[in-house]
């Protein structure tokens, strides 16, 4: 696997925060890779992925990229349900996709084969606003594959999501990975994590803790740990209440 | 352009199905225009208590006879003559040329014996907003005086055969004249057409009302960008190849269109509609092409004061509220609520603050006054400030994420 993006002695600070979001990172995104992204609240999870989809500028470091542009390839389904409620399922993925430059021939095609992947093609006509949880997150992230990315980033997709779309989230990523998307996952669900990603990377304070694959992970501790008691213990026991 | 496309139509569908938005947009300012013309009817008909501004224009040879005619009409409690040179803008002009200097003497040495018209006419130019009592009483102030002058040189003259009968001299206008000579003859009102009507509540309320409701543009506008902040929507739309220039003509475009679309729908009920259920009159002026810019200008100001609401804004409610409240503030300041004329001198200067103001005087120097575009011109330039100055405001303050 050739690296995708290189990220190299990164930081960040918000304007009013005390302390750095994010200090120094470095690490490297592997081109068909599934990364899990894991950090208690306050850990610099959605502060790296804003840096890496363009939202914000990082203080210092720099982005090594494979590919120019940036925003032509890498995308990014955000922890909040960002559609428009008014707008029914199919407008709203036409619309992200013409503002993503998606070819004007191709739109309606890329609309349905979205619609088809996140099963909500029957759907297409509804008003999001009318879609149940677990519907509107899966909508979240076909908007987030209208335009084929290489990278795709997603913050937090099952959360609050009822038992069968979650199964179909999952599965529906699995098979975009395994098409050669690669994905960084961020989550707090520790099954999921462990059921699909291959790498590991997590955070706290800002600072990587850990980086390596699932298997390392699992025995940087006690071998029989679940993981999320290895969690814990690179982590700490105290509240994050952010 | 395909972007920027793709934004306008999401902002139509986005506005098209927010029925609040369409009912604040569209009906409001039609149910204000409908009441409001029939209910401010007598306003428009009936004389208040203020002050008419009056500026007696002459000439070298003629101020003498403005002196006199000056000195009498100064004595009138309800006209306030103002120098010639003075920068307040006149509601009534008189012009006292040489001429008509000359043809008052004459008319005067004639002793009013015999029937006869004046050979030149004082011109008099009254402001087309100004209430028709007012018209009325600045006519019958000027003959007042005229007839105040007569009167003293017949009296000079020694003769009164003509001025015995005190209500003789008062015609059925209320107007003085002599036996033989009616003194209105003297005054010819200037740009007086046949046919033309005299500015009705519907005048008034028409672009009053509509400025109103396109500044309530505000409270969609507003509420659609910091809902698209709240949701996320932005944060997305920057992470695709696509410039925040693009995103705020996307933005710009369909409000000052939406707003467009409610003058001329406005101009329409004015034209059409009301005068079928009422006896209220809409005329759109000889020189209509000027509400084009007029209108443009106004609608960019609008469209930046929703971009400075939702900059300053922390939620939609605060958003509505606020944007909202300030119209209504902004419109009862600004001569919409309650029409210029009835206000005090000293609110009439305040007005000025207002947005509104502008948008309207400039509306109404094209639908009412008739006046050249140079002079519409310096009131589309303080709304475009105040446009350039919201939108600045905005552009600084405004969060993205």
């Amino acid at each position: 696997m050739h690296p995708l993006l290189k990220i190299q002695n990164l930081s960040y600070q918000y304007p009013t925060a005390p302390k750095k979001a994010l200090d120094d990172l470095s690490f490297e995104i592997k081109s068909g890779d599934f990364i899990g992204l894991l950090g208690p609240n306050g850990a610099g999870k959605t502060t790296l992925l804003s840096i890496l989809a363009s939202l914000i500028d990082p203080l210092k470091g720099q982005l090594v990229l494979s590919e120019p542009h940036p925003k032509s390839w890498i995308a990014l389904a955000p922890q909040e349900i960002a559609l428009y409620p008014s707008l029914t399922a199919f407008e709203n993925l036409k619309f992200f996709a013409e503002i993503g430059r998606v070819e004007s021939r191709r739109v309606n095609e890329k609309v349905k084969e979205c619609l088809e992947f996140v099963g909500l093609y029957a759907q297409r006509d509804m008003k999001s606003g009318k879609f149940s949880g677990g519907m509107k997150r899966r909508l979240n992230i076909a908007v987030a594959l209208v335009t084929s990315p290489k990278l795709l980033m997603l913050d937090e997709p099952t959360v609050g999501v009822d038992p069968h779309s979650r199964h179909l989230i999952l599965q529906a990523l699995n098979e975009l990975n395994s098409r050669g998307t690669t994905l960084l996952y961020s989550s707090h669900y520790m099954e999921e994590v462990e059921k699909f990603c291959r790498t590991l990377l997590l955070l706290d304070h800002g600072k990587i803790l850990f980086q390596g694959s699932m298997n390392e992970f699992k025995n940087s501790k006690q071998k029989q740990m679940s993981l999320e008691e290895h969690f814990i213990e690179w982590t700490g026991k105290d509240l994050r209440d952010v | 352009m395909r972007q920027i496309k793709s934004l306008i139509w999401k902002e139509w569908l986005l506005l098209a199905r927010d029925r609040q938005a369409t009912a604040v947009l569209f009906l409001m300012p039609m149910i204000f225009i409908f009441i409001l013309s029939i209910a401010l009817q007598d306003v428009f008909s009936d004389k208040s208590n203020s002050k008419v501004t009056l500026q007696i224009i002459s000439e070298k040879e003629s101020k003498e006879f403005a002196d006199s005619l000056k000195s009498k009409l100064i004595q009138m409690p309800q006209i306030d003559v103002i120098d010639e040179n003075s920068s307040i803008s006149a509601k009534a002009r008189l012009k006292v040329t040489s001429e008509t200097a000359k043809a008052f003497s004459k008319l005067s040495r004639s002793n009013f014996s015999a029937a006869q018209k004046p050979s030149q006419s004082m011109e008099i130019w009254l402001d087309p907003t100004l209430n028709p009592a007012y018209r009325w009483f600045v006519k019958v102030s000027l003959s007042n005086a005229l007839y105040q002058l007569v009167l003293e040189k017949a009296q000079g003259n020694k003769d009164e055969t003509n001025l015995k009968d005190p209500l003789a001299f008062i015609n059925d206008e209320g107007i003085p004249k002599t036996e033989k000579m009616n003194l209105a003859d003297f005054l010819k009102e200037e740009k007086v057409e046949a046919g033309r009507i005299v500015p009705t509540s519907l005048q008034q309320n028409v672009p009053g009302w509509s400025l109103f409701a396109m500044f309530f543009i505000a409270i969609p506008l507003a509420s659609g960008i910091l809902k698209e902040r709240q949701d996320g929507t932005i944060k997305r739309l920057l992470t695709l190849p696509v410039t925040k220039t693009t995103l705020i003509l996307g933005k710009l475009i369909p409000y000052v269109t939406v707003n467009l679309l409610q003058f001329v729908s406005m101009l329409l009920i004015g034209l059409y509609v009301i005068p079928l259920c009422t006896e209220l009159k809409f005329q759109l002026g000889n020189d209509s092409q000027f509400l084009i810019p007029v209108t443009l200008i106004c609608a960019l100001t609008a469209t930046s004061y929703g971009i400075f609401i939702s900059s300053v804004s922390q939620s939609v409610e605060q958003a509505s509220a606020l944007s909202a409240g300030l119209v209504i503030c902004m419109a009862a300041l600004g001569g919409i609520m309650v029409p210029l004329f009835a206000m005090p001198l000293f609110m009439q200067e305040i007005a000025k603050i207002s947005p509104l103001y502008w948008g309207h005087q400039a509306y109404l120097d094209v639908l009412v006054r008739e006046v050249p575009f140079s002079v519409i011109a310096p009131k589309l330039g303080v709304l475009l400030a105040f446009a350039l100055v919201l939108l600045s405001i905005g552009k600084r303050r405004f969060q993205w994420l």
